[in-house]
């Protein structure tokens, strides 16, 4: 009996081993958020496997370390996640479940696509310290830098250079979708300013900070928030106040993210006659932000209709 | 066997002993000297209970649950990687009935080439799923009874456990461990070089995006002291040569969380069964057998409404070896079965402040208690993101 459970457990070992060796063929690559997924498929093309973590309807500051991610973990080559702290509630539980030596931080396999941005190019990071009671806050600053599609570019290089150092043997492959993707995304992006350029100036309130990135772009300025601190709903009164502002200010647009419940940014919008703006936070949480590029042109498209029905 | 436990045991040992050598060093030439960047992630939990009963003494009085106002546990937590090599956690806690205690206090590995994390120290043991959870992460004020009964109300030893992730499509995971067998209920062997041993295996299933299914099986055995579980230790008599425990557990947890607006809603369903015997000079004697089946459903960002059924059953045969942790009276002739429905609604307001309305109805050996509890949880600090 005993001598059974050793050779299952051997063979299991073994197994496992092996599994390890016949997969590094192919690059498996997993990323936390598919907008990520997104940029990392258009360097890496047919010579990577790509598995992202979270959906783009799933809001990736509240993701549970499902085991099941584990198992997609321990099979990986590269792990690539969008750093200042998003991912801090759940991937550290998810990276030592793996037990793959690979993705351990500093290794080659584990790349923080933050690190692409200049310390300066990150928005909001607290000055003067953080505690609690200012709610959900980011102490390393805004996570959602892709929201800004320049900032695709550093972090496209990095994802490129890190699959030439795991996979040399495709360097010019990466190196050739690396500068069609550049050229893209710069053709894109003045495209894409040239379709804005009446959106500057124009006044926003979030439901949630979420979005500055992609407003800081586009000259809109954000004249203030529906929830009370980041993650924490309103109460009455800073609803109130928040009416109150929007009327003196004019403000005629309220966006939500599509993972957030709308309906007391719904409140807010209908007490002032101002449009409700549900937009897709990440890639692919709605029809038609298919990839990074439609994700883009979907916030513009719809930020612009909004405007041009005030 | 034992030949290649000690083998093990001697290597684990070498390893920590390498690393604390380097620690030695590293303090002598420290490259980082004190900095504060490296200080560990302290967190605070406390939990303040005010507890009424119909009885003027509870039936079931546990971990510092007793009438009035009470702080039940104030546990202090901090983690950090040591080195590129090992992490290590440790939480102490205080509870106004029990004292001061060091809960866990454990090193896991970070790399190792194969698949598999070692954990070494004092640490909540891998038997089933709740025995891991701690005081404040327990979705109702205490312990299922039967964890209560076996475990008294937990199995955190000094022990090493190797968990390895099978290459499999579906996560399943197979953990063995040796403990030092110094559970007061279960081992507290005569004999210091009396361990125990464990092993569990879980496995959990994406049944579709939104719904997760998680099956597990566990079993422990270990020698025991030849003598009661009271206080005195009360020897058992020379009749009586050896004695073993051993325990079975199975448990399951299904788990429902839509992917759009998953911060609003959820519901789990989750249970484990539990059967122990002992094992007096070649004979099976018990069992003691029970389960809990609990239901956690958040019907709002902020809002729970929990429901628990516990119940388990003594033969009579055990009642000297697991003495109830209550203060009832019964026939030492008879077999024992308590049953308890427990209800809560919890408010949430954020990840680190809770507060709970807990209503009891306890049946142990048909003598009847209703209890009403409420709760004040709170965290302060950096606390690590609770496991799946």
């Amino acid at each position: 009996m005993r001598k059974r459970s050793f050779a299952v457990i051997f063979f299991l070992i073994t197994m496992g081993l092996s599994l390890h060796k016949a997969e590094a063929r192919q690059l498996k690559v997993v990323t936390t958020l598919p907008s990520l997924a997104s940029i990392t498929q258009s360097i890496g093309g047919e010579y990577i496997d790509l598995y992202s973590i979270t959906r783009g309807v799933q809001d990736a500051h509240y993701i549970e370390a499902k085991p099941s991610y584990m198992v997609r973990m321990n099979r990986a080559d590269l792990l690539i996640y969008s750093g200042l702290e998003l991912e801090i509630g759940w991937l550290p539980l998810l990276i030592q479940g793996a037990r793959n030596d690979r993705l351990a931080v500093g290794s080659p396999g584990n790349l923080n696509a933050s690190l692409a941005l200049p310390e300066e190019d990150v928005l909001e990071k607290p000055r003067g310290g953080v505690d609690r009671s200012m709610g959900d806050v980011h102490p390393m600053g805004n996570p959602h830098f892709l929201l800004d599609p320049r900032k695709s570019i550093p972090v496209a290089e990095l994802i490129a250079d890190r699959l030439i150092q795991l996979d040399p043997e495709h360097q010019a492959q990466f190196e050739e979708n690396l500068e069609r993707f550049k050229k893209m995304m710069e053709e894109k992006i003045a495209a894409f300013e040239r379709r804005a350029e009446h959106l500057k100036g124009q006044k926003v309130v979030c439901y949630h900070v979420h979005w500055s990135y992609l407003l800081e772009w586009l000259g809109i300025e954000t004249a203030g928030y529906v929830e009370l601190r980041p993650g924490i709903p309103p109460t009455p009164k800073h609803k109130r106040e928040i009416i109150q502002l929007m009327r003196e200010r004019g403000v005629k647009v309220v966006i939500v993210s599509s993972w957030k419940e709308p309906t007391r940014a719904q409140e807010v919008a209908n007490a002032v006659g101002a449009t409700l703006l549900v937009l897709p936070g990440e890639v692919n949480a709605m029809p038609g932000a298919d990839d990074y590029l439609t994700w883009i042109d979907y916030l513009i498209t719809h930020l612009n209709t909004a405007f041009s029905q005030e | 066997m034992k030949r290649s436990m000690s083998i093990i045991l001697c290597l684990v040992s070498y390893h920590l002993s390498v690393n604390c050598s380097y620690g030695q060093l590293s303090a002598d030439a420290a490259a980082t000297g004190i900095s504060r960047a490296f200080n560990p992630a302290l967190s605070v939990n406390g939990l303040f209970d005010a507890l009424s009963s119909n009885r003027s003494k509870p039936l079931w009085e546990e971990r510092g649950l007793v009438a009035g106002l009470h702080y039940q546990e104030i546990c202090l937590e901090m983690s950090a990687n040591v080195d590129v090599y090992l992490q290590s956690k440790v939480a102490i806690a205080a509870e106004e009935e029990g004292g001061l205690g060091v809960e866990e206090a454990y090193v896991s590995t970070l790399r190792l080439p194969i698949p598999v994390v070692i954990r070494g120290g004092k640490m909540l043991n891998t038997f089933g799923r709740h025995n891991l959870y701690h005081l404040h992460h327990m979705a109702f004020a205490e312990a299922p009874m039967i964890l209560e009964q076996v475990f008294g109300p937990n199995l955190n030893e000094v022990s090493v456990e190797a968990s390895y992730l099978a290459p499999l499509p579906w996560y399943m995971d197979i953990t063995g461990g040796l403990l030092d067998g110094k559970n007061a209920r279960l081992f507290d062997s005569e004999k210091s070089s009396d361990l125990a041993y464990l092993c569990h295996l879980d496995n959990l299933w994406d049944l579709t995006d939104e719904i997760t299914l998680r099956l597990g099986g566990s079993f422990l055995t270990g020698q025991k002291g030849l003598h009661y579980g009271d206080a005195e230790r009360t020897p058992i008599g020379p009749d009586t040569t050896a004695l073993s425990s051993r325990v079975w557990g199975a448990d399951f947890h299904l788990k429902w969380r839509p992917l759009q607006f998953g911060r609003y809603r959820s519901f789990t369903l989750q249970g484990e069964y539990v059967h122990t015997q002992l094992d007096i000079d070649g004979r099976l004697t018990g069992p003691l057998h029970g389960f809990f089946l609990q239901a956690l459903a958040q019907i709002h960002l902020m809002w729970w409404l929990q429901a628990r059924y516990d119940w388990y059953d003594r033969s009579k045969d055990l009642h000297r070896f697991f003495p109830e942790p209550a203060t009832l009276s019964y026939d030492l002739g008879q077999n024992i079965a308590g049953k308890r429905w427990s209800f809560s609604i919890a408010f949430v307001p954020t990840e680190f402040s809770a507060y709970r309305l807990q209503y009891s109805i306890i049946d142990l050996g048909g003598q009847k208690e209703k209890q009403i509890l409420a709760q004040l949880n709170v965290t302060i600090g950096s606390h690590p993101a609770h496991k799946y």
